[in-house]
């Protein structure tokens, strides 16, 4: 059947899981028993995990092309970079290992927008359970792990959908290249992340894991075994994001087009370019961090043992050293979606264009020295409150540059209110609110109040949720038609932006008090004086629920049935709406040779091939 | 073209809006009951960095909204906006405003905010807190007592050394508003002076485990006449029968200033 | 006009180099938070090693395997200068000499290992010291893969003067694995 034979290699994949996970866990087992210890444990297990995730790309036919390279085979043409004739068409790219950006930005949306809706579902338990005092249907041990999986699976979510999905998909197109540098590492990147999804969702199975998404120890050396699963995927994770980070890198760097010179950059290009730059260094110290832990539980060493002399502490500034920029790594390419969407929807160029690109450079350089700031309480040495702190306050400087950038463009523009326009204006009131609450937290005598509260939530609701989501959403509804060659529904687009509008500020505004009140983060029950304003949050919550399926029900009628897109519907001037809506496979006929910036709205020229010569 | 009119009335509605921002971060009642010397401090810490935010939120607030309604125009614009690329004197302004707004907000209350909260380190009085899963046990070395609820005379400086045995705890009274976490294998110190007589709560700021939620107890600040009588109560208790308090062991050391 | 097929072709040849030079960059990254547990963990300590039962390793040994992997660095260099002249014989020598230089410091390490008299479990110097030699351990084997795909292909006749990415590459890597033994033997065994 043509079905199942489109999904074969899906298939042996599945098998080379199973298989590696059998082989490297039998062995640890058959080992661990003859030397008298238990066969089954989480070395086992972590053993298992790798050989298995080694399998699964062994079995997609991933490592093809390598392994013949090695050995020094001639090069077989259907497995290296697909050419219009020989790669698959229709559906079945989707479900096996194909190079070209465009499917596996494609995969990678799919994907995490998959997980927004069961994380997101995991919010809405977390709410069902706050709507009201007492424990109402989730123990405190499924609460635990019920929100401790919301929280990792929107963080990886929030580092990898923006850069991964819409960037994939747009960098080649926007540099007038072909496609990304290493096309066949690109499919890599993605093929990694169905197993950690799995390995990350099998934790319940273990015992969960109660640690939240930060996972410090002593608490994460001691607790169930699902800790170890969390660590496996999140390194996975990284492993997957730190490879992508380094294509967009050379890519951007060689591969543009002739007169693409960085100071004609589209302003998404040099924002994935930031993020790619801080993903490739300082994820590298969450994996260091997390294999610690996974050693101290797996090899009894003592990095995080106190009773050895060692410091917990220790943990939360190799943590916080990825974890700061992490936040950068999310809303850098979210500020760059929304710079990109303002010029064309304002018709007129982006404002003070170099000094954003500046402001994001400068974002970059900072967010590798604030990351204390979220350890004022730490008991780390009193010597290095003050120069995080200042840092931090530091960081809000070149921010402002971007909130000029927009303001600037919207300013004496003509201004095109549909939906990408929304969100992205939306983004800017409620980055302004996560933005301005950062300054409360950053400040040391505030924050002593403040740390580990609601007030907290409330914060980094409004600066990844009312920031990065917003943003993404933004740049899908501005890209849609250009992925699919279909239009959105107008209507349905507008309501899903005031229902989620409105639903976000009701669901994370009253946070603010609640923490301000005493409220502290991650418990799963509360005193009788939180009630009402519980109860407000959760109804609230459910809102945005419901309108996220709102988008949903948009995204997939309008992809199968929605009216046919034009190459460029809203007459953007970057060179992927140049081509046609879905562009071809090689993306350009001929390399495009560009002659002017990317923003020249109400410079005099001609409207047809606005930016290739002839 | 920008004209005066355009001007006049951002800024008038700027002015409006900021003035309303400041007199809502000054007057309204946000804050838990303030019922240490810190919480003064801290409030106040909170309600300037509130009416630094009113200018900044409002200028944000005010252009975004302002240009939507005067340059919106129905459906597919026909024509381009004006070719604006930049304005240097513009950023010049606003990196020079939002540059001297960060620095001044990074020393008041940033850095004045933290001499308060680091002066006088000297303490009436210790209690020391030991904090495990899913608990706090409070220690009166000086009194030699112990107890499952603090009880803390109004008025005196007290020295907290905090510290846990199992996992990562963190000390926090929302009514002090101060907090300090808890490390297996050291002893954090936090001081505060209580000055607000009532009932409160000490409730845990680090996730701890399955108790987390739970990881509550009564805080009580008394008169000192009443804490002494509580004081002598408790040791005549201990002398005379089994204390009701689990037995612990001694906290692994290493002292932080 | 070239087409964009050919245009990417030609772009494509030195991607590997900047890749490459991305990667170990990467991978510093990846030795300093380990690095900066040795040194916090040593900082706290009020002596070193700590537990203080453990006596870290002799020095004679390790030397002798440090000059090994130093003297591999240069077996390559002179392999890549061959390649460079287009001797390709030279190139496919010195790349097996390499390797061989590289599984015996491998070998030597695992003999210390075996024979040092503490385990990772022993406290704060074993989990440092396991740690971080066991990580560059991996990174050299890494390396010995890189160098075994370099030596069949250059068997195979598959490298030449205009074309040899891949020895240059593999050689970034190769002494960046160099680089780090260097600052990790100061660290972990001399200071």
């Amino acid at each position: 059947m043509r079905g199942v034979s489109a999904l074969a290699p899906l298939i042996r994949a599945v098998l080379g899981l199973v298989l590696g996970f059998v082989l490297g866990a039998g062995v640890v087992a058959i080992a661990r028993s003859s030397l008298g210890l238990e066969a089954v444990s989480e070395l086992t297990l972590a053993v298992g995990y790798t050989v298995g995730l080694i399998g699964w790309l062994i079995g997609l036919g991933a490592l093809n092309y390598w392994f013949r390279y090695w050995l020094g085979l001639p090069e077989r043409e259907s497995g290296g970079h697909s050419s219009a004739q020989s790669a698959p068409q229709g559906w079945a790219r989707y479900f096996r290992f194909t190079t070209d950006h465009k499917v596996i930005g494609v995969q990678y949306l799919v994907i995490m927008f998959v997980f927004i809706l069961l994380a997101g579902l995991l919010a809405m338990l977390i709410r069902a359970e706050l709507m009201a005092p007492g424990q109402t249907f989730l123990d405190r041990n499924m609460y635990n792990t019920v929100m401790s999986l919301h929280g990792i699976i929107m963080i990886a979510v929030a580092v990898v959908a923006i850069i991964a999905g819409l960037g994939n998909f747009l960098v080649p197109l926007m540099i007038g290249a072909q496609d990304m540098a290493f096309p066949r590492l690109n499919a890599l990147t993605f093929w990694l992340v169905p197993p950690a999804a799995l390995i990350l969702l099998s934790s319940v199975l273990v015992g969960g894991f109660d640690s939240g998404w930060t996972a410090y120890p002593p608490l994460s050396v001691t607790n169930a075994s699902g800790q170890l699963f969390f660590i496996l995927a999140v390194v996975t994770i990284g492993i997957s994001s730190i490879l992508g980070a380094i294509n967009f890198l050379v890519t951007i760097f060689r591969m543009r087009a002739p007169g693409m010179t960085m100071s004609r950059l589209p302003i998404f290009v040099w924002s994935i370019l930031c993020a790619a730059i801080l993903a490739a260094t300082v994820t590298q110290f969450l994996a260091g961090a997390l294999i610690m832990v996974m050693l101290d539980r797996v090899l009894s060493t003592s990095f995080f043992d106190s009773s050895k002399g060692a410091d917990p502490v220790l943990f939360q500034h190799l943590f916080w050293f990825y974890s700061h920029p992490a936040v950068y790594i999310m809303i850098i390419p979210a500020f760059g979606i929304v710079l990109e969407i303002l010029p064309v929807f304002a018709r007129k160029p982006l404002f003070a264009y170099k000094v954003a690109v500046g402001g994001l450079l400068t974002i970059v350089g900072l967010s590798y020295v604030v990351w204390a700031h979220h350890m004022f309480t730490s008991g780390m040495p009193e010597v290095l409150h003050g120069p995080f702190m200042i840092s931090t306050e530091l960081i809000s400087v070149p921010t402002g540059l971007i909130f000029l950038s927009a303001l600037g463009t919207l300013w004496l523009g003509r201004l095109w209110l549909v939906t990408p326009m929304l969100f992205a204006m939306g983004f800017i009131f409620t980055f302004l609110i996560g933005g301005i609450t950062g300054i409360f937290n950053a400040d040391v005598p505030t924050d002593v109040h403040l740390h580990d509260t609601y007030f907290v939530v409330a914060h980094f609701h409004y600066t990844i949720m009312g920031g990065m989501l917003f943003g993404l959403f933004a740049g899908v509804y501005h890209w849609f038609p250009k992925i699919t060659g279909r239009m959105l529904n107008e209507g349905l687009s507008k309501a899903h932006f005031w229902l989620t509008y409105v639903g976000f500020n009701a669901t994370f505004m009253p946070m603010f008090w609640l923490g301000i009140n005493g409220m502290n983060r991650r418990i799963a029950d509360y005193p009788p004086q939180f009630a009402g304003v519980n109860l407000f949050v959760s109804l609230s919550a459910f809102l945005m629920g419901g309108a996220m399926l709102l988008f949903l029900y948009n995204l997939v009628y309008s992809w199968a049935k929605g009216r046919r897109a034009e190459a460029n519907p809203w007459q953007a001037l970057t060179l992927e709406w140049q081509v046609s809506s879905p562009p071809p496979v090689e993306n350009f006929e001929e390399v495009p040779r560009v002659a002017s910036g990317p923003y020249d709205y109400g410079v005099p020229r001609a409207r047809t091939t606005p930016r290739m010569a002839d | 073209m920008v004209n005066r009119k355009d001007i006049l009335v951002l800024v008038v509605v700027w002015a409006a809006l900021t003035a309303l921002g400041i007199i809502v971060a000054t007057s309204l009642p946000i804050f838990p009951a303030a019922a240490s010397r810190e919480a003064e401090f801290v409030d106040r810490a909170f309600t300037t960095l509130a009416v630094l935010a009113a200018p900044v939120f409002s200028l944000v607030v005010v252009l975004l909204v302002y240009s939507v309604i005067r340059f919106r125009r129905k459906g597919t614009p026909g024509e381009d906006g004006p070719a604006i690329t930049g304005n240097v004197p513009l950023v010049t302004v606003w990196v020079m405003a939002t540059l001297g707004l960060a620095l001044f907000v990074a020393i008041n209350p940033g850095l004045t905010g933290m001499a308060e909260l680091r002066a006088h380190r000297e303490a009436d009085m210790v209690v020391e807190v030991r904090s495990r899963q899913w608990e706090w046990e409070f220690h009166y070395p000086k009194e030699n007592i112990q107890s499952l609820e603090l009880r803390l005379p109004a008025g005196k400086r007290v020295r907290f050394e905090i510290t846990a045995l199992d996992t990562l705890h963190s000390f926090w009274v929302p009514e002090f508003r101060v907090k300090q976490d808890a490390v297996p294998g050291q002893t954090q110190i936090l001081f505060t002076t209580p000055t607000g007589v009532g009932r409160f709560e000490a409730v845990c700021a680090e996730l701890c485990g399955l108790g987390h939620t739970i990881m509550r107890s009564p805080v009580i600040v008394m008169p000192q006449a009443e804490f002494d009588s509580w004081i002598a109560g408790k040791r005549a208790a201990a002398t005379g029968a089994i204390s009701g308090a689990t037995v612990l062991t001694e906290p692994k050391v290493g002292v932080k200033p | 006009m070239a087409t964009t097929a050919e245009a990417h072709r030609h772009a494509t040849e030195r991607n590997p180099h900047l890749g490459m030079a991305f990667f170990i960059l990467s991978e510093a990254f990846l030795f300093a938070a380990f690095f900066a547990a040795y040194f916090y963990l040593r900082g706290i300590s009020p002596s070193w090693p700590q537990p203080p039962s453990i006596h870290r390793p002799e020095l004679p040994l390790v030397l002798y395997n440090t000059a090994i992997l130093l003297f591999s660095s240069l077996t390559y260099h002179w392999a890549t200068l061959g390649i460079r002249q287009g001797n390709r014989n030279r190139l496919t020598a010195g790349v097996l000499v390499t390797l061989l230089l590289g599984a015996t410091f491998m070998a030597i390490q695992g003999w210390e290992f075996a024979h040092n008299g503490f385990s990772p479990q022993d406290g704060l110097f074993g989990s440092t010291f396991y740690s971080l030699v066991s990580l560059h351990g991996l990174h050299v084997f890494m390396g010995l893969v890189l160098l075994a795909m370099v030596f069949i292909r250059s068997l195979r006749g598959l490298f030449s003067q205009e074309g040899h990415s891949a020895v240059e590459v593999t050689g970034y890597y190769w002494h960046f694995v160099d680089v780090v033994w260097l600052f990790l033997f100061t660290t972990v065994y001399v200071i």
